[in-house]
């Protein structure tokens, strides 16, 4: 547990050329199978957080390491997303026109993989959430537990050592979100990754290893 | 990935059958206009080089076949040309939709009646011999041969007589019907071949062209002869007369180059447009592919594939669409005298519009794509 996974030293980020602040000289560090949880109200800076975190965005000055590399320019974050970091978001944002698998397949595909070894992997990781018996199915007539439940192992695709969830359970009951959490959780244990979770709802925080509280860019 | 494009086309048809049909209807227009252009040409050529002629003598100051000049007083000198064994007087006219016969108007389909004077020429007329399913050839100036299409249109047959003019040339009202052929060239199938006379009273004293026998040996000889005894008249051997003629008709070449260049325009815009929609409409889907870690360039890749598949089905589409297009246009429209020559290059054209112009459609949405930061397009609504 004493492995770091994700550090930040004094990232700052601003937009609209310098006028507003989104993230401000943050520093944290986040250990390989930690669960971090992070809230904060609309505007607090979770989301510029998330986007640098998940090598989706570089910060305007301070310094990025995910899983020892360090993100310095945005031809640095396709390959850093696609190897060390599994997204789950709050739409799940399957692709409609694929099938169950194949939405899983996707990360894997720029990886040198056989289409047999991915689609083996694939229904592995099906397997893994309890949807097997729905591969094949269009992700259209899913339910929203049973997408996101597959957007779970799509996130697992490439074995990342950082999972990334964007209000997972946002559009769910709560019981079916309960469910959801308790199966990120699961994976987390059975994989040794870190799981950063952003939320509104502090119940899902509980037993979090790191409780980050984001206010005017600052952690608070 | 492929899997990926197939879905799409197979999951978005509506989207899929535009981009396909604005490929395959500019690529259709494309087969459509060149081909029956090169038909045309091509008519006019085997026209020509039908005739036999060592020669072919014309006016060096027209700018078309339908205004050169060729006077009697020409003809007497080019006959007095060493080695000219014998000249058939050609003129050609196109008599717009006259009365014929029993009081009927044209057939249905029929406003266009090519006549042919190529007479005063036994060799002339012995080309038409071969070509002759009933009947016999002309003996008199009051008698024709028809067309077969002409004759079965306007219900003709073997000597029937009726008015080829409205006006009395020669003392000759009513024609007869002495014989009808039939040509490989489509639109001579829908002629009259009137004697050379009767045709000169409704076009003019002069002539349009010549042709010019001679024996073989001497063809080249008199060539010079007859371009230095006339020097207002041009002397070609049939097979550059018809290089010599296609020059002059360059300009519809440009013209048919014009509405190919149109039509791959329009084909580029719709294209353009549909893919603009489908692109937009899949923002989101594409920010998640780059959050998930597609590089730019594979989500380029994944377009550009989807542009290269839609251009060449569209364009195969096109084909099929524009040979299918052009067959029932020419059999409902055409009157009978316009045909198609379906040559390789003219698939290749429009195979190669097709690809240029699907992938310049897709360039600019595939890279508008490619360029689309994963967390503005994860957010896109």
């Amino acid at each position: 547990m004493n492995e770091t996974i994700v550090t930040l030293r004094s990232a700052t980020k601003t937009f609209e050329g310098g006028l507003v602040t989104a993230l401000d000289d943050v520093s944290l560090e986040i250990e390989r199978g930690s669960f971090v949880s992070i809230t904060g109200p609309s505007g607090s800076g979770k989301t510029t957080l998330l986007n640098i975190v998940g090598a989706m965005d570089v910060p305007d000055s301070g310094e990025v390491l995910i899983d020892g590399s360090p993100v310095e320019s945005s031809a640095d974050l396709d390959a850093i997303r696609a190897e060390k970091i599994g997204f789950i978001f709050q739409m799940h944002n399957l692709i409609p026109v694929l099938t169950a698998r194949q939405n899983v397949e996707i990360p894997m595909l720029p990886r040198p993989l056989s289409s047999g070894e991915r689609r083996e992997r694939a229904l592995g990781l099906l397997d893994e959430v309890k949807l097997r018996d729905r591969a094949d199915s269009s992700v259209r007539g899913l339910s929203g537990g049973e997408r996101q439940r597959v957007a779970i192992a799509r996130a697992l695709a490439n074995s990342p050592p950082l999972l990334l969830a964007d209000e997972p359970t946002g559009n769910l009951d709560s019981n079916t979100g309960l469910e959801i959490m308790e199966m990120l959780h699961e994976q987390r244990r059975r994989t040794s990754a870190a799981l950063i979770l952003v939320t509104h709802n502090e119940v899902l925080c509980e037993g979090a290893d790191q409780h980050i509280r984001m206010q005017d860019g600052r952690i608070a | 990935m492929l899997s990926y494009v197939l879905r799409q086309f197979v999951v978005r048809r509506g989207r899929t059958l535009l981009c396909l049909l604005g490929v395959a209807v500019s690529v259709a227009m494309i087969i459509s206009i060149l081909s029956i252009s090169r038909g045309m040409r091509n008519s006019l050529n085997s026209y020509m080089e039908d005739s036999g002629a060592s020669l072919i003598v014309f006016d060096r100051s027209a700018a078309d076949l339908a205004f050169s000049k060729v006077t009697e007083e020409d003809i007497r000198k080019v006959r007095e040309v060493p080695g000219v064994v014998e000249i058939a007087r050609g003129n050609f006219t196109m008599i717009m939709g006259p009365k014929l016969g029993k009081d009927a108007p044209i057939a249905a389909g029929l406003g266009v009646i090519p006549v042919f004077g190529r007479f005063y020429s036994e060799r002339m007329i012995r080309k038409y011999k071969d070509k002759m399913v009933s009947g016999r050839l002309p003996e008199k100036r009051s008698e024709l041969l028809l067309g077969e299409l002409v004759a079965r249109k306007l219900k003709l047959k073997v000597g029937d007589r009726f008015p080829l003019f409205r006006e009395e040339f020669l003392g000759i009202t009513e024609y007869e019907v002495a014989g009808i052929f039939e040509s490989d060239l489509s639109w001579e199938n829908l002629g009259v071949v009137a004697h050379a006379e009767v045709v000169q009273q409704k076009t003019g004293p002069d002539f349009a062209l010549l042709f010019v026998y001679t024996a073989p040996e001497d063809t080249s000889k008199a060539r010079e002869e007859i371009e230095k005894r006339l020097p207002g008249l041009v002397a070609r051997p049939a097979n550059e007369f018809t290089d010599r003629f296609n020059e002059q008709i360059a300009y519809i070449d440009d013209f048919i180059f014009l509405l190919s260049i149109i039509a791959g325009i329009v084909g580029i815009l719709g294209v353009l447009n549909t893919m603009m929609m489908s692109v937009s409409e899949r923002t989101r889907e594409i920010g998640t592919l780059r959050a998930l870690g597609w590089s730019g360039r594979r989500v380029l890749g994944v377009i550009v594939i989807e542009g290269l598949l839609i251009s060449i089905v569209g364009g195969l589409l096109g084909l099929l669409f524009g040979y299918v297009g052009t067959e029932l246009l020419l059999k409902f429209f055409s009157r009978g005298y316009l045909v198609a020559a379906y040559l390789p290059g003219i698939f290749l054209r429009g195979i190669l519009l097709a690809l240029v112009g699907g992938i310049t459609g897709y360039i600019y949405p595939a890279r508008r794509a490619s360029s689309l930061k994963p967390e503005e397009a994860i957010r896109y609504e």
